[in-house]
């Protein structure tokens, strides 16, 4: 009764009705929370991204994003570029722009991909420990394992050997020399017994030496072994020294003591064995080279600005002048407005060639001539060796993780072997050249029919291959020579290269409206049109150029089942000639006169790069001069800039078409235009000028007083 | 709806009637000005304005809980929410109309800023597709800044509580969070960049927008909006 009492009052109701609000709010909290929770987990795991820069700075190429989303391996990416407390502007620009790039690959695939930064200036605590990571990883602790066993060895075996050895004979030593009389024989011995405690000294230095680099936190195995080195020699040319000087004590001393001339007659006994066994491991030790891992820590010092990628087995350091290359490779100090960033480039083949164990090799068919890599002359006093005309280029393509070789067809049969063999081989034919009349002579003569088979016997069936085949002046300069492969692109692919015409570009003559002029430049092929072939698809602004090239055609009758298709051709425009006797021209060239059209001359279109595909073969034909050599395709050339003048490539579409058509050769046209260069503008105004005062002032001042101002007036008025 | 137009109009004009905001507009421009002439225009360097759209948020943390610390505050001080609360508005009208009067104010003044981007568009090719996502982040960032100043200042009557509050929650998922980003690595680093403001928004002064972080703006936003309409029906039972 009183508790119903106790209900009915309006006591009891306000609390009734206060526990009902307060669990209706707290229900609906909780709800509203749950809701908000649920909703940004799944936009999470399930978000959207779009890039609205301008320069695409976000985003990685498709070839990239393919390559990080079907990774089968967990890829680690880490930044060990510095920062300090009062930091130069460019560091933090490099750092942020690494650091952008990073995210990128791991929002690609965030369950394969995983990132770090590590500051090495101040987290020595994190870089001691992840230097220890990588050298756990397989490969350095497979390297590590001969190294541990050297030093194992020395601690267990041979330190006991060589201490022994020395004490015993020092011991020995000092007995006889106490006992003995006669004086020379002490001074002699002594002598060997001083040495012998030398050496005992330098042992337990050394000793404790090793012990440290082994026992420490981060073991430093290359330092051990040169150690161990060290002291292996020095004791075998002490010992060595100590017989040396027996031996020449028992020729000039012909009556000694019995217990001195026993000691100098048991020394060979005593210390040949252990002078074998130093021996045998100072070889040993020093047949293991150098270790891999203590190069890669050296690429990790505290301001180098490394980035290093590594999986559960290797790691591949990326160096900053890799990442950013001044884009004047003469300027000592390029600040971050004269380095470009080839970031996603190298970061992608750093992941291809620790991810993607299978190779394809790239073999350089040339005819005789120099090496198309090594030095070009080598031995020519004073002038070094310069590094081969495709010296450049394959280094580029090892970065996409091909494997690089060349093959004389000159000189070798067949393709050389490679180990491990390639899960597949594309072939890049250059035109073969033959030797001047009267030059250099060639053991084997000029390019004959036996060297063609070599070349389309090693394609096979099934070839894979870049035809480079430009036009050729002939000997004397007048008939030009024919392409030596026009009879194999004919009969398998219907592809016909016009060997015997050139496409010339004649210009306006200055001064005399309507007549040509044909000059040097007049042999570059250039502003190409491109077809939707996935090679070129990607070349959009990108300027190709090519020169002493020939048409190519393609015949209306093909062998049944071989498509082409056209890549690249030069529109029909009035002064595109396609010369056949350059020597009808050469006349007036050569007196600066006007030149006409001859009659017989082709106009265009000409096509210069087709793309042909039979069944399992595939063939891409490029018309040109060694269209894809550094000196043609890594060109540069000056482009005046907001902070002066900076180098660029001045034929970036030649690169383009070579690497796209390797790698749509190895039937991968998902990594098609892998790494991108990145374009951003820059401020343009001088530091020091009276426009840079303004605008700061007006930052500084201006513009915040301006709204005071302003805020002021309307508040004044209305207040009124 | 009228009435949240209504609300939304007096709490704008009480903000311009007040000098204290045209103070904090002109603290926020001599800060971002600061910003803006050392670390972005600068000869050579990268003809966006980056550097200064990343300062931005550190400088909001500041600046916005002074726009908001008075919204209910005040009105519990005054004594004035007896007649807000007596008049036929809803208790989420009140809430978003001081929100949205708030917001627009917040508006103008990153209106002000617009003036960086154009001269450095003067100078150089200015990357229009990163200033519009900036001034997307900023927007989503400065709703949720003011969304937290006005659940605090619904919380209490006393202003100075209000600022310190939406200041040291604000500094703490700023600030805080982000250095502890940087701090760990692993599950709870994803997890710490979940709660970390800046690493959301850090996408949109790059350029980039993200459904996720628009969710999570969005939602926060809504969140704290909720929950101080919650509080102030809770202060009219109580």
């Amino acid at each position: 009764m009183a508790i119903d009492q106790d209900r009915n009052s309006p006591q009891s109701d306000f609390s009734g009705r206060h526990l009902a609000i307060g669990t209706n709010v707290v229900l609906s909290i909780v709800i509203a929370l749950t809701l908000v929770v649920v909703s940004q987990w799944v936009s999470f795991k399930r978000n959207t991204r779009v890039d609205l820069t301008s320069s695409r700075l976000n985003s990685l190429t498709t070839g990239t994003e393919y390559l990080v989303s079907d990774l089968d391996q967990k890829v680690r990416l880490a930044s060990l570029y510095f920062e300090t407390d009062i930091e130069d502007e460019d560091q933090a620009r490099y750092r942020e722009r690494m650091d952008d790039l990073l995210s990128l690959y791991q929002r690609t695939n965030p369950s394969m991909v995983e990132i770090r930064s590590i500051n090495p200036l101040q987290d020595h605590a994190k870089r001691d420990a992840f230097v220890d990571e990588l050298r756990g990883l397989k490969v350095f602790s497979e390297e590590t394992q001969p190294y541990e066993a050297l030093a194992e060895r020395f601690k267990n075996e041979l330190l006991g050997q060589i201490n022994e050895l020395l004490q015993g004979q020092s011991e020995k030593l000092a007995g006889i020399v106490e006992t003995t009389s006669d004086e020379t024989a002490k001074i002699d011995l002594g002598q060997i017994q001083m040495l012998l405690e030398d050496r005992e000294r330098a042992v337990a230095f050394a000793t404790e030496d090793v012990r440290a680099l082994v026992d420490g936190a981060s073991p430093q195995y290359g330092v051990v072994q040169q150690k161990l080195v060290q002291l292996y020699s020095g004791v075998v040319r002490d010992l060595n020294n100590i017989l040396s000087y027996c031996q020449q004590l028992r020729v000039q001393r012909t009556s000694m003591p019995e217990a001195v001339s026993d000691y100098v007659n048991s020394v060979d006994t005593a210390y040949r064995s252990l002078i074998a066994r130093l021996e045998g491991e100072t070889t040993n030790a020093r047949g293991l080279g150098g270790l891999e891992f203590d190069g890669l820590v050296r690429q990790l010092g505290p301001m180098s600005n490394a980035l290093v990628v590594y999986t559960d087995e290797q790691a591949k350091v990326v160096r900053f002048d890799e990442i950013w290359p001044a884009a004047d490779p003469r300027a000592v100090e390029a600040g971050f407005g004269q380095r470009i960033f080839r970031g996603e480039e190298k970061v992608t083949s750093a992941i291809l060639q620790l991810t993607v164990a299978e190779k394809t090799a790239v073999v350089f068919a040339r005819f005789g001539g120099q090496s198309l890599f090594a030095g070009g002359r080598p031995g020519m006093p004073g002038m070094g060796s310069r590094p081969g005309p495709y010296a450049k280029i394959k280094a580029m393509l090892e970065d996409a993780n091909f494997v690089v070789e060349e093959w004389d067809v000159a000189s070798m049969e067949t393709p050389p072997e490679l180990d491990p063999p390639p899960v597949r081989t594309i072939f890049v034919v250059l035109r073969p050249i033959n030797p001047p009349p009267g030059g250099q002579p060639q053991s084997q003569g000029g390019f004959n029919d036996l060297h063609r088979q070599r070349v389309v016997g090693a394609l096979g069936e099934h070839p894979r291959a870049i035809f480079v085949a430009g036009w050729l002046p002939g000997a004397f300069g007048d008939v030009p020579e024919p392409y030596p492969y026009d009879g194999y692109l004919a009969d398998d692919w219907g592809i016909h290269v016009a060997s015997d015409m050139v496409v010339l570009r004649a210009f306006p003559y200055p001064g005399k409206p309507g007549e040509m002029a044909i000059g040097q430049e007049s042999f570059v092929a250039g502003e190409f049109s491109r077809s939707d072939h996935a090679i070129v698809r990607g070349m959009v602004g990108k300027r190709g150029a090519t020169r002493l090239a020939c048409p190519i055609e393609i015949s209306g009758s093909r062998p049944e089942g071989v498509v082409v298709d056209k890549l690249l051709w030069m529109n029909a425009v009035e002064g595109l000639w396609g010369v056949r006797d350059f020597t009808k021209y050469e006349k007036n060239v050569r007196e600066g006169k006007p030149v006409s059209r001859q009659e017989g001359d082709a106009t265009g279109p000409f096509t210069v790069a087709v793309a042909g595909e039979a069944g399992d073969g595939k063939i891409v034909v490029v018309s040109g001069r060694a269209p894809f050599s550094d000196e043609w395709a890594l060109a540069r050339g000056g482009l005046l800039t907001s902070r002066g003048i900076t180098t660029v490539l001045r034929n970036p579409g030649n690169v383009h078409l070579f690497i796209n058509s390797l790698h749509w050769l190895n039937d991968r046209t998902e990594w098609l235009d892998v790494g991108k260069p990145v374009d951003i503008g820059t401020i343009a105004i001088d530091e020091r000028s009276g426009s840079m005062r303004v605008i700061k002032a007006f930052a500084y001042v201006g513009w915040p007083a301006t709204a005071l101002l302003a805020g002021g007036v309307v508040w004044w008025m209305r207040r009124r | 709806m009228r009435n949240i137009i209504t609300l939304t109009g007096r709490e704008l004009s009480s903000q311009f009637y007040s000098p204290i905001a045209y103070i904090v507009i002109a603290v926020f421009l001599v800060v971002s000005g600061i910003f803006f002439a050392t670390t972005t225009f600068l000869a050579g360097g990268p003809s966006n304005c980056r550097p200064l759209f990343q300062l931005l948020p550190i400088v909001m943390v500041f600046v916005l809980p002074m726009l908001t610390m008075r919204l209910m505050s005040e009105e519990f001080r005054n004594g004035t929410i007896e007649t807000l609360m007596t008049a036929p508005v809803r208790d989420i009208e009140v809430i978003v109309g001081k929100f949205l009067g708030s917001f627009i104010f917040f508006l103008l003044m990153l209106a002000a800023t617009l003036v960086y981007p154009f001269l450095v568009s003067f100078y150089g090719p200015l990357d229009i597709g990163l200033t519009f996502t900036s001034y997307v982040g900023l927007i989503l960032l400065g709703a949720l800044y003011i969304a937290v100043g006005l659940f605090f200042s619904t919380c209490t009557r006393n202003q100075v509580i209000a600022v310190l509050c939406s200041f040291v929650l604000l500094a703490i998922v700023t600030l805080l969070a982000d250095f502890l980003v940087r701090q760990i690595e692993g599950t709870p680093r994803v997890v710490m960049q979940q709660v970390s403001l800046l690493s959301h928004y850090h996408d949109f002064a790059r350029g980039l927008i993200d459904t996720n972080h628009t969710v999570f703006f969005l939602s926060s936003t809504g969140l704290f909006l909720f929950l101080a309409v919650k509080v102030l029906e809770f202060r009219r039972w109580r």
